[in-house]
């Protein structure tokens, strides 16, 4: 057995050291058995290993990765995950390949199975919140940053902020997003050139003209963008259209040389440019050099003698020149082209867009009806219940009158009484749902907050023979308490109807603590959601159980945690495997009594 | 209506409110009522007592109404079992049907369609359990221990191991 063990390491002599260790009683456990058992011969040869282990598929599958053979990664990837089904890094190399070929439920998944396995990792939370991006779940995305800004190590901060300003960028918070992509910036270094780098700056910059701020912007355009053709070793990436902004920038800024320049590179390798030749007409202009722009414009007119912004230059040029003849030809060649064909379709392509926006509202409209009619059996439902006792109490009145009782008649009467106040009650709580009055934030210990929510719930759970597991640490956070008691009390409910008819039903609640935020996490195993239902989770009165509740919890919940200054959210829910919800919260300060 | 109405009841309501007003109304009509808020004091209360009629809420805290229906039905099939919903659900209604539920009646209820139903279930129960109900005297057409045995006397005796039904 020590033999055999020692054939083995020397057959693995030359390849990756093998770090994980395999399950016992896996296949692979016999497979590699068989290989160690050649050993004398495959040591001669290193190059041939008769059996791959799955961290030599893994190497393998990141290097095709890096020469952006995707196809072949992702073999290699997926046999790591045949022999071990939660290999982190096998699922990362999935994540990250599906990214690359822009396949991003596939990659969040994968990436998602990876933290699974190492809720650490940071190169998976990263891949995960770049998927998340792609797909337009900016919320969860920002969680999977802030997580990633909890590691602490230079590396996550900066792709924390890297994330965050994207977030930021894509919801038009430009100043924040500045502030973001800045620090990730200057954690990056020059470290390297890579494509996240290159997006940041574009990021940057993009923000920069957003605020307004032409010089930032070009500071950061010029950065990334090489200048082609000088030095072939050490050419940088260099972009036309980056180019092309760079060039309307300088000329923002009066910086006519500079523009020329920009637009001359351009031209120097894509000579036809049309936008370029507009900008370097328009630079000539500025500078009132009226034969260059004119033959800068006249080429643009030989390729397309349509085009509004040459002719416009066109007639710049010539009133420079003193022509005015030639310059009201080009004038009127503009008007007759804003009446021509060309224009119309333009204005037909216009008005197309229009009717699609009122397509897209009457869409919005006849979701809110169904909306509305989700609404209205919640409510009948909620009233149902008072009602009973209404119609039940005025019936036995009667009935008793009829026989000439009237012992219980008072009785009857403040039956109904307190059932007309109950329905009232309702349909004011859904008046506040929407329009809640800010309740008084203070700091709160979540283990307290979760002990009396649980209070609710300890028997129900234990009669279903549901597992509650507790990690709740010693969090403060900024909140109204019973506001937060509410949303445990609505996360923990659908997790117990969740796990329903579940043989092993399990909810965990736990806390993490963060620098400025506090997360609150309940999770169980049942029956998950489609991801049509988690789309629709958080809309008022959507409810996927019939007979129970009215489909507020969430939505409640959800509203509740913004006003307090967090968020809820779904942060992961599989069918059949269970939902994870999260709960982020201001952070306090531990109260000093 | 002919006959009278006075099995013994059991109503199953987890709003305290609804359940008062149920058990007062039957027993205005001379039932004799037994009542639990709850699913697993309602199978107790059965188990005891072996209702004739039960009136029972689907909605109750611990214990699904459908399944409070399935143990009544398993314990005594011949017991009825009057729903009380408070939505109109299919797929509880069919499942209730499945199980033998003898009558659904949506909330807010009407108190004599109710008793109606009480009334009826009843019939149904007395049917299966092979007597009559009278005007009168249900006890006189008890049979008597006689009786009883005549009837067993007359069924193969394969068919009278008890333990045979559900195995």
């Amino acid at each position: 057995m020590s033999e055999q063990r020692k054939s083995g390491r020397t057959a693995s002599r030359g390849r990756s050291r093998v770090t994980y260790s395999l399950p016992n009683g896996t296949p692979t456990g016999k497979v590699s058995d068989s290989a160690t058992s050649h050993g004398p011969e495959t040591s001669s040869s290193p190059r041939t290993p008769c059996v791959p282990t799955p961290s030599d598929l893994v190497k393998r599958g990141e290097e095709a990765r890096k020469r952006h053979q995707i196809d072949e990664a992702l073999t290699a990837f997926r046999a790591a995950l045949l022999v071990v089904p939660d290999f982190c890094d096998a699922h990362c190399g999935m994540g990250y390949s599906y990214l690359e070929v822009n396949m991003y439920g596939e990659a969040l998944q994968h990436l998602e199975a990876a933290l699974d396995v190492r809720p650490s990792s940071g190169r998976a939370l990263y891949g995960a919140a770049t998927a998340l991006l792609e797909l337009g779940r900016l919320e969860e995305a920002g969680s999977y940053a802030l997580r990633l800004h909890e590691l602490g190590d230079l590396r996550s901060v900066t792709s924390s902020h890297f994330i965050r300003g994207t977030i930021a960028y894509n919801e038009g918070r430009f100043g924040e997003a500045v502030e973001h992509l800045e620090r990730s910036f200057d954690g990056r270094g020059q470290r390297d050139q890579q494509r996240t780098w290159r997006r940041n700056c574009y990021l940057l910059a993009q923000s920069y003209v957003e605020l307004n701020r032409p010089e930032r912007a070009l500071h950061y355009l010029r950065l990334m963008n090489g200048v082609p053709g000088r030095d072939r070793r050490r050419e940088k990436p260099w972009s036309r259209k980056v180019e092309d902004q760079i060039g309307r920038l300088h000329l923002e800024l009066a910086q006519v040389s500079e523009a020329i320049a920009s637009f001359n590179r351009i031209l120097s390798r894509f000579p036809d440019d049309e936008r370029a030749l507009n900008g370097l007409g328009q630079a000539h202009l500025a500078r009132h050099d009226g034969e260059k722009a004119t033959e800068a414009f006249r080429k643009v007119l030989a390729r397309n003698p349509n085009d509004i912004w040459a002719l416009d230059g066109m007639a710049e040029a010539c009133k420079l020149r003193g022509d005015l003849a030639r310059a009201a030809g080009y004038i009127e060649q503009i008007r007759r082209l804003y009446t021509g064909p060309e224009l119309q379709i333009q204005r037909r392509l216009e008005a197309l867009g229009r009717e699609r926006q009122r397509r897209d509202a009457e869409l919005l409209r006849v979701r809110n009806i169904a909306a509305l009619n989700v609404m209205a059996t919640g409510i009948a439902h909620e009233l149902r219940q008072p009602l009973s006792v209404i119609r039940l109490a005025a019936q036995n009145a009667r009935k008793d009158v009829g026989s000439g009782d009237m012992s219980q008649l008072d009785g009857d009467l403040a039956d109904i009484d307190r059932n007309v106040e109950r329905i009232d009650d309702i349909i004011n709580t859904l008046r506040r749902i929407s329009a809640a009055e800010e309740g008084e934030t203070k700091p709160t210990r979540l283990s307290e907050a979760v002990a009396e929510a649980l209070t609710l719930f300890h028997a129900q759970l234990k009669n279903r023979g549901v597992e509650l597991t507790l990690g709740v640490g010693n969090e403060w956070a900024m909140v109204d308490p019973p506001a937060l008691v509410q949303i445990i009390v609505n996360l923990v409910s659908n997790a117990r109807d969740a796990v329903e008819g579940q043989a092993r039903g399990r909810i965990e609640i736990w806390s993490v603590d963060g620098p400025s935020n506090v997360w609150l996490y309940v999770r169980d195993n049942g029956k998950g959601m489609t991801r049509e239902e988690r789309s629709q989770a958080l809309d008022p009165f959507f409810t996927t159980k019939t007979g129970i509740g009215t489909g507020l919890g969430l939505y409640i919940a959800y509203n509740l945690a913004r006003k307090m200054g967090g968020r809820l959210s779904i942060k992961e829910t599989n069918l059949m495997k269970g939902t994870t919800m999260q709960v982020e919260l201001p952070r306090a300060e531990e109260k000093s009594e | 209506m002919s006959k009278t109405l006075a099995p013994t009841v059991l109503v199953v309501e987890d709003e305290e409110d609804v359940r008062r007003h149920l058990v007062r109304a039957l027993r205005r009509e001379g039932c004799a009522v037994d009542e639990a808020g709850d699913g697993p004091p309602a199978c107790e209360r059965f188990e005891a007592v072996l209702h004739p009629v039960v009136l029972l809420d689907l909605r109750l805290p611990s214990l699904d109404g459908l399944e409070v229906l399935r143990r009544i039905k398993s314990l005594r099939p011949e017991s009825q079992v009057v729903i009380l919903t408070g939505h109109g659900g299919k797929q509880d209604a069919v499942k209730g049907l499945n199980l033998h539920a003898f009558r659904f009646l949506e909330k807010p209820p009407d108190l004599d369609a109710i008793l109606q139903a009480v009334r009826d279930a009843y019939d149904v129960y007395l049917e299966l359990v092979g007597l009559e109900a009278t005007d009168e005297d249900t006890q006189g057409s008890t049979p008597t221990l006689e009786e009883v045995r005549s009837a067993m006397a007359a069924v193969p005796k394969d068919k009278l191991d008890p333990k045979g039904e559900d195995e």
